[in-house]
């Protein structure tokens, strides 16, 4: 993971208070059925391994079911998507790739904790886990189809943003 | 983390597969923490035990341990010639151990670490900052402070299993 700077300010306060107060949509229960090869694999992957695609293993956010809209503060500006992800303790997002950035032109991947990091927010890229940030720190994943996955083992819950751009 | 070296010509094949045919006991659920501290059969919890237990609950399974009394091998750490404890710690995928502080019974001892298996992608060992990774069976680590935070989840797609081994501080 690179890091690329701290961008703290387009963060505001409101927001964790909204994403702290509400449900978001439950992965991967409510999530959409797997519609590309590439994903299918991901999910059959999963599920051999005893992961269970209809449970809840953590809660996503996107424009959707929040009241407020994330400008990427960095990346190509015309052309991103975001979400947000919420692990409450005991929560986790099992190692994968991601299969849209695959079709995606000159595609970058973006992390960004909306907390600073504590005791058992684990973010794991390949053989790394990313401790000791900051909330605000944008890290871009220095290879879009790396494998990752991430964990709340902690006793908080834990917010991050993600954002894709490409051409 | 202090790594102490490499072990795995000590590790017998047939652990393994004794310890993937054991269940084992599913923590923290089968220990009956609740009904131990009333019945006065468990001392009650200490500081971290209790933070951990009021988010996470003890009515739930977050991994499976394994004893000498539920398995067919008994164990004798070249490493120590000391009074110690062992159990193996075993994690599907999906399982985990929360961060927090061992008790206060780890401070007169030494605590070791060491996987049965080599490092996969989304075994996660978090010891204060510090993740473990790239390791190969065998490797064994000694806790440098007892009273560190640690904790641990498998969000890969094998079983995970460590070796843990705590002396008790007397010489045999």
């Amino acid at each position: 993971m690179k890091y690329v700077g701290n961008f703290i300010n387009i963060v505001e306060p409101k927001w964790i208070e909204e994403l702290l107060s509400k449900d978001g949509m439950f992965r991967p229960r409510d999530g959409k059925q797997p519609d590309s090869s590439e994903m299918e694999e991901e999910y059959s992957i999963a599920r051999k391994a005893g992961y269970d695609d209809q449970g809840t293993y953590f809660q996503m956010f996107d424009k959707t079911n929040v009241s407020f809209e994330v400008i990427p503060p960095c990346g190509n500006p015309s052309n991103f998507h975001w979400w947000i992800t919420k692990m409450m303790p005991g929560d986790f997002m099992p190692m994968h790739k991601d299969p849209h950035t695959m079709y995606q032109l000159n595609c970058k991947r973006y992390w960004m904790p909306l907390q600073d990091w504590q005791q058992g927010h684990i973010f794991a890229y390949e053989d790394e886990v990313i401790v000791n940030y900051r909330a605000g720190d944008v890290y871009e994943y220095e290879n879009s189809q790396a494998l990752h996955g991430a964990a709340n083992i902690g006793l908080t819950p834990r917010l991050v943003l993600q954002f894709t751009t490409h051409d | 983390m202090k790594y102490l070296g490499n072990y795995q010509d000590w590790i017998q094949t047939s652990w393994i597969d004794d310890i993937l045919s054991i269940q084992g006991f599913g923590a923290p659920k089968e220990f009956n923490i609740d009904k131990e501290i009333a019945l006065g059969q468990r001392s009650t919890m200490h500081e971290s035990e209790r933070k951990v237990y009021k988010v996470y609950g003890t009515d739930k399974i977050f991994f499976y341990l394994l004893e000498s009394k539920c398995l067919d091998f008994d164990i004798q750490p070249p490493w120590l010639n000391e009074r110690f404890d062992w159990w193996v710690t075993k994690m599907y995928p999906g399982q985990f151990i929360p961060v927090h502080r061992d008790g206060p019974k780890h401070l007169k001892g030494k605590r070791y670490w060491m996987p049965l298996q080599d490092w996969q992608p989304g075994h996660i060992f978090m010891y204060e900052n510090i993740s473990i990774t790239k390791y190969i069976a065998g490797d064994l680590w000694e806790y440098e402070d007892p009273l560190a935070i640690h904790g641990a989840i498998n969000i890969g797609h094998s079983p995970r299993l460590i070796l843990q081994v705590s002396t008790t501080g007397e010489t045999v």
